[in-house]
C-alpha cells in the first residue's frame, strides 16, 4: 500500500502564502475595478453636463449671430437695394436659368449692395458648402467650469429651386430672388469643462434651407414711354425675408476651425 | 523549533497587514462606488433642471423661475446680450451712396439667461449654463 505523500512545513507556508497572494490580488482588482467604475461615471456626468452647456452656448452664439444678420438685411440691405437699376434686377431676374447662374446673379447683388463679406464657400462646413453673403460673429457664454468661447456665422445663399424669376404685368414689375440662411457655431470650453482645452465640442448647427426659402423682392413701377422720371428706374419697394430655416445637428462634413 | 514559530508568526503578521491593506480598499471602493452613483443620480437630476431651463430659454418663452428644485437651489439671472466681436469685415458696396454697416444695435434687445444650479445643502454649484434667447 502506497504511502501518501504529505507536504512538508515549508511547502505548506509557500502554498499558504501563495493562496493568500493570490486572495489579495484578486480583491485588489475588485477595488481597482470599483474606482475604475466611480471615476468613469464621474467622467460621464462631467462629460454630458459640458456638452449640455455647450450646446446651449452654441444656439445662444447663433441667436446672436442671425440677430446681426437679420438687422443688418433688414436696414442696410434694403436700403441698398433700393437704388439697385431696373435694367439690372431685369437681367438677374431673366439670366438666372440655371442655379449657377442664379449664384453669379446672386453675388452680384450681394458684392453690389450688401454689407455682407463675401465667401467662395460656407466657412468650416459642411453640406456642400455655397457661396454666401456671410456675417460673423464671436464671444463667451459662462460654462460649468468657467467661460465657454463661441463662434457663429450666418449667411444668405441662393438656392437651387426655385430660381429667380423677373415679372412685368403691365403695372408694375417684380424681381423675385429666392434665398436660403446657413448658420453654424462651434463651442471651446475651459480645461476644467470639456475633453480638452480648444475642443471642438461637438456642436454644429446650420440652417438648411431649400424648402423653406426666403425671398429679395424689388418692386418696380412701369411707367409710360412718354414719361420716364428718374425714379421710375429704381425700385418703389424693397423686401427682404430672412427665412427661418430647419435646425441641423452633427454635420459630418464640418470642419473645426480654430478658437477665437 | 522556536525559530519556526517566530517565522509562522511574521508571516501571520505580514498576511494580517496586507488583508487588511486590501479589505480596507475593497471598503472604501466600494463606497466611492456607492457615492458615485448617489452623485450620477443627483447630476442627473441638475442636468435636467439645467436642460429645462436653457431650453425654455432658448424656445423664447423667456427667463426661467429660479427657486428650490428638490435639493437643488436654482438660480437664474439675466442681461442684454453681448457679443465679443465680428469676425467678418462688412464690404465696402459699389453702389453711389450705399450703406456698409453691419447692424450690431439690435443685439441688446436679445437677453443672456445664465442657470447657475447649486445643492441647497452645502452651496456647491452643480450645474451652469447660459445662453441667449432667440431674435
Amino acid at each position: 500500500m502506497p504511502r501518501s505523500r504529505r507536504p512538508s512545513g515549508r511547502a505548506r507556508r509557500g502554498q499558504a502564502l501563495l493562496g493568500a497572494l493570490i486572495a489579495a490580488g484578486a480583491v485588489g482588482l475588485l477595488a481597482a475595478g470599483l474606482y475604475g467604475l466611480a471615476f468613469e461615471g464621474a467622467q460621464a456626468g462631467h462629460a454630458s453636463l459640458a456638452q449640455l452647456a455647450a450646446m446651449s452656448a452654441a444656439e445662444g452664439g447663433l441667436n446672436v449671430t442671425l440677430k446681426i444678420l437679420n438687422d443688418t438685411a433688414n436696414q442696410a440691405l434694403v436700403q441698398n437695394l433700393g437704388q439697385v437699376p431696373r435694367s439690372t434686377a431685369q437681367a438677374w431676374g431673366q439670366q438666372s436659368t440655371s442655379y449657377s447662374a442664379a449664384q453669379q446673379n446672386f453675388q452680384a447683388m450681394m458684392t453690389g449692395y450688401g454689407p455682407f463679406e463675401w465667401v467662395a464657400a460656407f466657412p468650416d462646413t459642411a453640406q456642400a458648402a455655397p457661396p454666401a453673403a456671410i456675417v460673423g460673429a464671436s464671444g463667451t457664454l459662462p460654462g460649468p467650469g468657467g467661460t465657454l468661447k463661441w463662434s457663429a456665422y450666418a449667411g444668405l445663399i441662393a438656392v437651387p429651386s426655385p430660381l429667380p424669376t423677373w415679372q412685368d404685368n403691365g403695372v408694375v414689375a417684380t424681381l423675385t430672388f429666392p434665398i436660403g440662411l446657413l448658420a453654424h457655431a462651434w463651442v471651446w470650453g475651459p480645461p476644467d469643462a470639456s475633453p480638452g482645452a480648444g475642443q471642438y465640442l461637438g456642436e454644429v448647427t446650420g440652417y438648411s434651407p431649400p424648402n423653406v426659402p426666403g425671398a429679395i423682392v424689388l418692386t418696380y413701377q412701369d411707367c409710360p414711354n412718354y414719361y420716364q422720371p428718374p425714379s421710375c428706374g429704381y425700385p418703389t419697394a424693397v423686401q427682404v425675408t430672412v427665412p427661418a430655416g430647419q435646425l441641423i445637428l452633427n454635420d459630418p462634413n464640418a470642419q473645426v476651425p480654430p478658437p477665437p | 523549533m522556536r525559530a519556526r514559530r517566530g517565522g509562522s508568526l511574521v508571516e501571520a503578521l505580514v498576511a494580517s497587514a496586507v488583508l487588511a491593506a486590501v479589505g480596507l480598499a475593497l471598503v472604501e471602493s466600494v463606497a466611492a462606488a456607492a457615492n458615485a452613483g448617489t452623485r450620477a443620480a443627483a447630476g442627473a437630476q441638475a442636468r435636467r433642471l439645467l436642460e429645462q431651463g436653457l431650453e425654455q430659454a432658448r424656445s423664447g418663452r423667456g427667463a426661467p423661475s429660479g427657486g428650490t428644485a428638490g435639493p437643488f437651489t436654482v438660480a437664474v439671472a439675466t442681461q442684454p446680450a453681448s457679443f465679443g466681436a465680428l469676425t467678418t469685415p462688412a464690404n465696402a458696396p459699389s453702389c453711389g451712396g450705399c450703406s456698409g454697416a453691419i447692424a450690431t444695435g439690435g443685439v441688446g434687445s436679445l437677453t443672456q439667461v445664465t442657470v447657475t444650479i447649486t445643492d441647497t445643502a452645502d452651496g456647491s454649484v452643480v450645474a451652469r449654463g447660459a445662453t441667449v434667447t432667440p431674435p
